[in-house]
């Protein structure tokens, strides 16, 4: 029964409905698709790429959910809002509060059952796509099939609804506790306050988002981008759950500065603003996780690239850089260049993977990165990794050196004696020689050739890279004897340092068009929010414009209401999106510079607040326009 | 039904408003009383108080026999169901809902306790004189004819007794006349017990007795009394 009345209640209101549907249909197509790309990752052979997929997808799919469950809860908040006098009358009638709030539930069952063929449908397609712009990266193999069983796709489902579930949760909470007596129109009803466990959970979230941004502050950086993510859905929950609570106040503060401004309307304003405090922090919520999310998933790899072109210019001491595109030089390429005329050094890398373990009880789990296997020959000379503890010259077979970060993570020091697993998972014992600075963009860890080419896991050691340097004077012979190679070897490249950060430039824009995506995605979902909110509240107030017409309001006085009000709410949500973004990125940059301020670039930060203003703006002055296209008396008809 | 020494107190400290001030009333079977008064005498309060819609601070009500009392919000709520009908000013009907879908819902949210009575729903709407609109949504009816949808709500589960809050309150002269003589009917021919508030002679003119409320307390019981008579003794009692 009580699901028969969901679907009633769905299907007489699809507008409001229709924004909770939409989410919920991107959320299921992008996370069908995550699930299929999953099993797929999971089913693949080695070396097919499953495990980028699986690195790829995971937390791809976690923001979408993320960004679904916002969506959806600010949708149903505002409809249950809406409701208040339909559910009191329910109650009164003969709905218990239980069944009251297992419709609230079983409305968000409809919506996923609605949802559910589309969204998946749409998903296998997007997963043939995202399979394809991941081959066409270059991220994944070719190789790499989709492969998935009819259980992905449920679990996908499932895990949709369940997400929903959670986010209708205090919706059906509130529609639970509204009381019979409100269905008596002129009955009077306490104003009610804003809810002490939410208040209390909302503080307690936000006081874990700041513990976790003083994690992020103190930690190396390595992993500081991929938190940074996660500490703005944290920041944004309590944003969230603290929304009534940032209505009341910037209602009140702008409210007041509204009414000094446009004495008229003014007034009105105001009065909307803070009497309808709840309805300001539920519209202005969706904008400012728009902003939040853009600006930290812009800026994140801006500066991160930065910081690694930056580092990457002062440790390059190597005047020419011979790479090859594809696997890989061969191994002997480092002799056969260092032997070539007029090369004073020529040191090779290749990068692997390295973890610090404590105790053989632990090996598993201890702190690890990228890292560099070079080959015989004085390192400093071609790399300056700005060594802060020990010396960095010629690594002896049983020596390594490792990054400030990797060195605090693992407590050692230079000179002690560390364990270490390399790709084959074996343990080998070594000492720390030194510990560098710049590790930015080249690894955490520099092993010798000797140390790590019996733990190369199933491959043979091929050098990604071999710098060069000159004897002095000698820069020209060395040009001449490297180009002579070329010819020998027309695979080689040879670069010069322009060359080379060109090349890195490159690299850094292939790695941005994933950014891209997932910022387009998320900025797709929190639009179709800022969208369906902005309309729900300008709908709701139809009876309000038509009576305030009918009092001698212009259409243009009314428009004009709207807009500031409008106004206030893109103020907010821009201010509250800027925060919330500017403490994980001040966090960020203290972990990845050292330095509390963020390097942002105007263009990018105008484009986030310029795009999400606009947008908001639009909606709210179209909807407003639509709203007042009804005569006022039939709008008054209506709404009664 | 009956109230005891019922109070009631809106607010607290300085703003509070005794609603209701020890009110004592009876209503017997099959009896249509109104209950009268002027803005802010309680009548509202009163009902409330009466049909389990809010929790008097004081007194207790019975609803066949039984103290309302110790009843949780939850078998307040089965109680009402089942054994209460409500009829409201406005605003009655849920917009998403048919006619008819309206009328059965308290026994759809009843589940299986309550068996839906086919033939008595045919019946009601029949009396209701709806049975050509019962699939029509809320906004597709006249005023009057939503009122008498909630009525036929109301009486679907076959209550003890039906509230009715200014049922004509919002209604035209003929249509709110439609509505009374239904509730009328209703008293004598199934012999319904109907409680309703309304501030307008004409409509309590239809009733057995009228309570007159006035500051929280009753201060005269009339017994079929005429239209002149009720209003001569509302502006006794300054409305």
């Amino acid at each position: 029964m009580l699901f028969l009345l969901a679907w009633w209640s769905v299907r007489a209101r699809k507008v409001s409905f229709a924004g909770s549907l939409v989410a919920m249909l991107c959320a299921q197509a992008l996370v069908t698709a995550c699930g299929v790309l999953l099993d797929s990752g999971h089913r693949a052979a080695p070396g097919q790429g499953g495990a980028d997929v699986v690195s790829f997808v995971v937390p791809f799919g976690f923001i979408c959910l993320f960004v679904m469950a916002f969506a959806i809860s600010g949708a149903f908040a505002l409809s249950v809002q809406q409701r208040t006098r339909e559910i009191a009358l329910l109650r009164a009638v003969a709905a218990t509060p239980g069944q009251v709030r297992r419709m609230v539930a079983y409305e968000a069952l409809v919506v996923t059952v609605l949802a559910a063929v589309p969204g998946c449908g749409l998903g296998l397609l997007l997963a043939v796509g995202l399979r394809a712009f991941l081959v066409a990266q270059g991220l994944v193999p070719g190789a790499f099939r989709l492969q998935f069983g009819p259980a992905s796709i449920s679990i996908a489902v499932l895990i949709c609804w369940v997400t929903a579930e959670a986010a209708v949760w205090s919706s059906g909470r509130r529609a639970s506790r509204v009381r019979a007596v409100q269905a008596l129109g002129e009955a009077s009803v306490p104003r009610r306050r804003v809810g002490a466990v939410r208040t209390c959970l909302g503080l307690a979230v936000l006081v874990g988002g700041v513990w976790g941004l003083t994690a992020i502050r103190s930690s190396g950086g390595s992993d500081a981008a991929t938190t940074a993510g996660a500490m703005v859905m944290v920041l944004m929950t309590a944003v969230g759950l603290l929304a009534p609570w940032i209505g009341k106040l910037a209602g009140s503060v702008l409210g007041l500065l509204c009414q000094l401004l446009f004495p008229v309307m003014g007034l009105l304003v105001k009065t909307n603003l803070t009497t309808a405090f709840r309805r300001l922090g539920t519209a202005a919520t969706p904008l400012a996780l728009t902003v939040a999310f853009a600006a930290v998933a812009l800026f994140v790899p801006q500066m991160k690239w930065h910081e690694v072109s930056e580092q990457d210019r002062q440790r390059m001491v190597a005047e020419r850089i011979v790479q090859r595109a594809g696997d890989g030089l061969p191994d002997s390429a480092a002799a056969t260049i260092g032997g070539a005329a007029g090369v004073g050094t020529a040191v090779a890398t290749t990068g692997s993977y390295v973890k610090v373990v404590g105790d053989s009880e632990s090996w598993q789990s201890g702190p690890g990165g990228i890292a560099q296997i070079v080959s015989d020959g004085p390192l400093d000379e071609v790399l300056d990794l700005g060594v802060v503890q020990g010396r960095m010259g010629q690594l002896g077979a049983g020596e390594v050196a490792l990054s400030e970060d990797l060195a605090r993570r693992a407590h050692v020091r230079a000179g002690d004696e560390v364990r270490v697993t390399l790709e084959d998972d074996q343990v080998a014992k070594a000492r720390v020689a030194a510990v560098y600075s710049r590790s930015r963009g080249f690894g955490d860890a520099v092993l010798p050739q000797p140390l790590a080419a019996g733990h190369l896991y199933d491959r043979p050691l091929l050098l990604d890279a071999v710098y060069v340097r000159a004897q002095p004077g000698r820069e020209r012979q060395v040009d001449d004897s490297l180009a002579s190679l070329r010819r020998a070897e027309p695979s080689w490249q040879v670069l010069d340092r322009e060359a080379y950060r060109a090349e890195a430039l490159r690299r850094q824009d292939a790695s941005m068009t994933v950014t891209y995506l997932l910022l387009g995605v998320v900025t797709v979902f929190t639009s179709i929010s800022v969208v369906n909110t902005l309309v729900m509240t300008t709908m709701e107030r139809s009876g309000e414009f038509a009576l305030l017409r009918l009092v001698g309001a212009t259409r243009r006085q009314v428009a004009r209401m709207m807009l500031l009000e409008t106004a206030v709410t893109v103020l907010i949500a821009l201010l509250v999106g800027s925060l919330v973004a500017g403490a994980v990125l001040a966090a960020f940059s203290q972990a990845l510079t050292g330095s509390s301020y963020p390097r942002l670039e105007g263009a990018t930060l105008a484009l986030i607040l310029g795009g999400a203003g606009v947008l908001a703006l639009a909606t709210g002055v179209s909807t407003t326009r639509i709203a007042l296209r009804q005569r006022p008396s039939a709008a008054l008809r209506g709404a009664e | 039904m009956r109230l005891d020494g019922v109070r009631k107190v809106h607010g607290s400290g300085g703003s509070a408003v005794t609603a209701l001030d020890g009110v004592t009333a009876q209503l017997p079977y099959g009896t249509f009383t109104a209950v009268m008064g002027p803005s802010g005498s309680g009548k509202s309060t009163f009902l409330h108080c009466a049909s389990g819609l809010d929790r008097p601070d004081h007194g207790t009500v019975e609803i066949g026999g039984r103290d309302l009392g110790p009843l949780g919000e939850r078998e307040l709520t089965v109680l009402r169901r089942e054994r209460i009908g409500f009829v409201f000013q406005g605003f009655n009907l849920l917009p998403a809902l048919t006619a008819e879908q309206n009328i059965t819902l308290p026994v759809r949210l009843a589940g299986r306790r309550v068996q839906l009575d086919r033939p008595w729903l045919e019946e009601l709407l029949d009396y209701t004189g709806l049975a050509d609109r019962r699939g029509h949504r809320p906004a597709e009816l006249s005023g009057g004819q939503q009122q008498r949808v909630a009525i036929a709500r109301a009486l679907i589960t076959r209550p003890e007794v039906v509230f009715a809050d200014e049922p004509t309150g919002a209604l035209d002269t003929t249509s709110a006349r439609k509505v009374l003589e239904l509730l009328r009917g209703l008293v004598d021919d199934v012999g319904q017990t109907v409680l309703m508030v309304t501030h307008d002679p004409v409509a309590a003119s239809y009733t057995d007795s009228v309570l007159i409320l006035a500051d929280g307390k009753v201060t005269e019981v009339l017994h079929g009394a005429s239209a002149g008579t009720i209003a001569e003794r509302m502006a006794g009692v300054g409305a």
